[in-house]
């Protein structure tokens, strides 16, 4: 899958994106593998609907470049390998789900599978003939859904498109968005300001904060770089960490009484901070605590450097 | 483009059949109103009623003059026309795919902004040339048999000069491009219908205010005290006196009649009066202007919208 000669699903180098004079993503950079089933986090507000503008050539950087396969976002060799979902899923609503799949159909016609945007459809217990404005939610959820994975793209982009679902649909769409990537193997970046929904979902992870990647890579590999500690604090170092861990290793770091938690990026080629003996409680975090501890450690000025993941 | 051109139909087909209905009404009206003046007039000498100062017999004025009001309240709805179509057809054009984010859809598949942009307007377009030349000739078909007579309806009232000929036309697509070019920069219909017909009534207020000072009137001279020159169906653009050395003064020097005019005019040296007219052939030279003027505006406002789409910011 990690052909090295690949083009990545998509590139980004040094993306800066204003909106009249304020700094909604600034020195964006990431490469995404192809084949990824990526979770772009962060918190509202973070800029990860505009980095989806980006990717889909609605928006262009103000500086940097953003490559999809290769081509530039918006350009025609782009379009056709790419499918989106925009947060708010706007649908005509005076069209019928037939005629909201002929739009799919008639602007997509490369590789446009009809039956599979049917079968999706009719799963959901949508009869063609029924007017989008009547849906709930959860069925026009799954009318985008239907479109976009009738295109047949070879990159899936999606923006919260669990947000505001109940758990049962919510359990749908998972399904069937893990049914299309077993079936073809495309690459999908899908967001979510709530991690646990993704986790065992994504093996790819993008952070996303104040318009700075602050972390990506390989969640597996992001799990072995670092590591979670917990014990009695130390009563002779300040902080409560013992006192040869290196502090620059440190990510986030919590004292409740005498209880202290914290993780460390592990020493280059061990997995272990360095510093850390045995007496310590020591395990491999979980993506949504490395997640977490990063967002907490979060500098309040922007001149925070990105953190890549080892 | 087939594609594109499927979509641009099914969401303005409302409005294509809106209009087919609005103008099969209206044709309807003119068919009946004219017949009913064909008949009316049938056996009458209209010429002596031709202009402003005719000799109209009685008779021959009452025949003719019923159809007046119809044909002022078509104009009424031509010189409406344009506003309506950048309002209805224009602002929503680009601004609701834009306020419902639908536009993220259409613009994320296969086919291009071009190819979609250039199907929506295309259809608009050819929609909006085609209403407004049915509404204009249906105007001019009416007027014509009583075109310029006495105390009725003249080639230089807004009725005719605005809304029909090409420049009616001109107005609509202009209106039409507007609309486009509003809608995409708003990005909200509301607003955008709001601004769209403020921006028209605008233009067309401006232009019917100052076109005249693009147009010479011709000056029709009368010696001393002699008669002046019945106006016919010309357009008057006020009097002025004239002094032998051929210069040209103000109406006011002089505001009286008879004994006291003459008087006046020997007082102040007048040889002769001045009337400044637009003969009705004029008519072509003020279509001329406002049809250029309104086809480069339109012209202008399509390259504005295409130059923002491509430049995007359209999620």
């Amino acid at each position: 899958m990690n052909d090295p000669t690949a083009e990545p699903a998509l590139r980004a180098t040094a993306i800066g994106q204003r909106f009249r004079g304020n700094r909604a993503l600034h020195d964006c950079d990431f490469e995404l593998p192809a084949g990824r089933i990526a979770a772009l986090v962060g918190p509202n507000g973070a800029g990860k609907s505009t980095l989806f503008h980006l990717m889909t050539g609605l928006l262009r950087p103000t500086t940097g470049e953003m490559r999809v396969f290769g081509a530039v976002p918006g350009t025609r060799a782009a379009r056709t390998r790419t499918a989106f979902i925009s947060q708010d899923k706007p649908l005509y609503p005076q069209f019928t789900v037939a005629e909201m799949l002929a739009v799919g159909r008639r602007l997509s016609p490369r590789h446009w599978d009809q039956a599979k945007a049917e079968r999706i459809v009719g799963e959901g217990g949508i009869s063609p003939k029924t007017r989008i404005g009547t849906l709930s939610g959860g069925k026009r959820t799954r009318v985008a859904l239907a479109l976009a994975l009738g295109k047949q793209a070879d990159l899936l982009l999606l923006d919260e498109p669990l947000a505001d679902l109940d758990p049962l649909v919510r359990h749908e769409v998972t399904g069937l968005l893990m049914a299309e990537v077993a079936d073809r193997g495309i690459t999908v970046v899908i967001s979510s300001h709530v991690l646990p929904e993704l986790e065992n979902v994504c093996d790819h992870v993008l952070l996303l904060q104040g318009g700075r990647i602050r972390l990506a890579g390989d969640t597996q590999d992001l799990r072995e770089a670092y590591t979670r500690l917990t014990g009695r604090a130390d009563p002779d170092t300040p902080d409560g960490l013992p006192p040869g861990a290196d502090r620059a290793a440190v990510v986030h770091a919590t004292t409740t009484g005498r209880h202290l938690s914290a993780l460390l990026r592990n020493a280059p080629g061990t997995s272990l901070p360095s510093g850390v003996d045995e007496h310590w409680i020591t395990r491999a975090p979980s993506l949504e605590e490395i997640l977490l501890a990063h967002l907490r450690s979060a500098p309040r000025n922007a001149a925070h450097a990105t953190e890549a993941a080892a | 483009m087939t594609g594109t051109l499927w979509l641009a139909w099914r969401q303005q087909r409302l409005l294509i059949l809106t209009a087919a209905l609005l103008v099969t009404a209206l044709t309807v009206w003119v068919a009946l109103g004219r017949a009913d003046l064909i008949e009316a007039i049938s056996g009458y000498d209209l010429s002596q009623c031709k202009g402003w100062n005719g000799e109209c017999p009685p008779e021959t004025y009452g025949a003719m003059t019923e159809s007046n009001g119809g044909i002022r309240l078509l104009g009424a709805i031509g010189l409406a026309l344009p506003a309506a179509i950048g309002m209805f057809w224009g602002a929503p054009l680009i601004g609701r795919e834009l306020e419902s984010g639908t536009i993220k859809v259409v613009l994320t598949q296969d086919s291009g902004v071009r190819s979609w942009f250039a199907a929506r307007f295309g259809l608009a377009a050819l929609c909006a040339v085609t209403v407004s030349t049915a509404v204009a000739a249906l105007i001019a078909w009416w007027w014509a048999p009583i075109s310029n007579m006495y105390d009725g309806v003249y080639w230089h009232d807004p009725y005719i000069l605005n809304a029909s000929g090409p420049s009616a036309v001109a107005g609509a697509l202009f209106a039409l491009a507007a609309g486009t070019a509003i809608g995409l920069l708003v990005r909200r219909t509301l607003p955008a219908m709001g601004a769209t017909l403020a921006v028209v009534l605008a233009v067309a207020a401006v232009l019917t205010y100052f076109r005249r000072d693009f147009v010479t009137p011709v000056d029709r001279i009368t010696p001393g005290m002699q008669p002046k020159r019945l106006i016919g169906s010309a357009w008057s653009a006020g009097y002025r006196y004239l002094t032998p050395d051929g210069a040209q003064h103000p109406l006011e020097n002089c505001l009286f009649s008879g004994e006291q005019l003459r008087a006046c005019m020997d007082g102040h040296g007048f040889v002769g009066r001045v009337h400044k007219v637009y003969p009705s052939s004029d008519f072509w030279t003020f279509q001329g202007i406002d049809t250029t003027v309104y086809l480069l505006l339109a012209l202008a406002l399509v390259a504005l919208t295409t130059v923002r789409l491509r430049g995007r910011r359209l999620g």
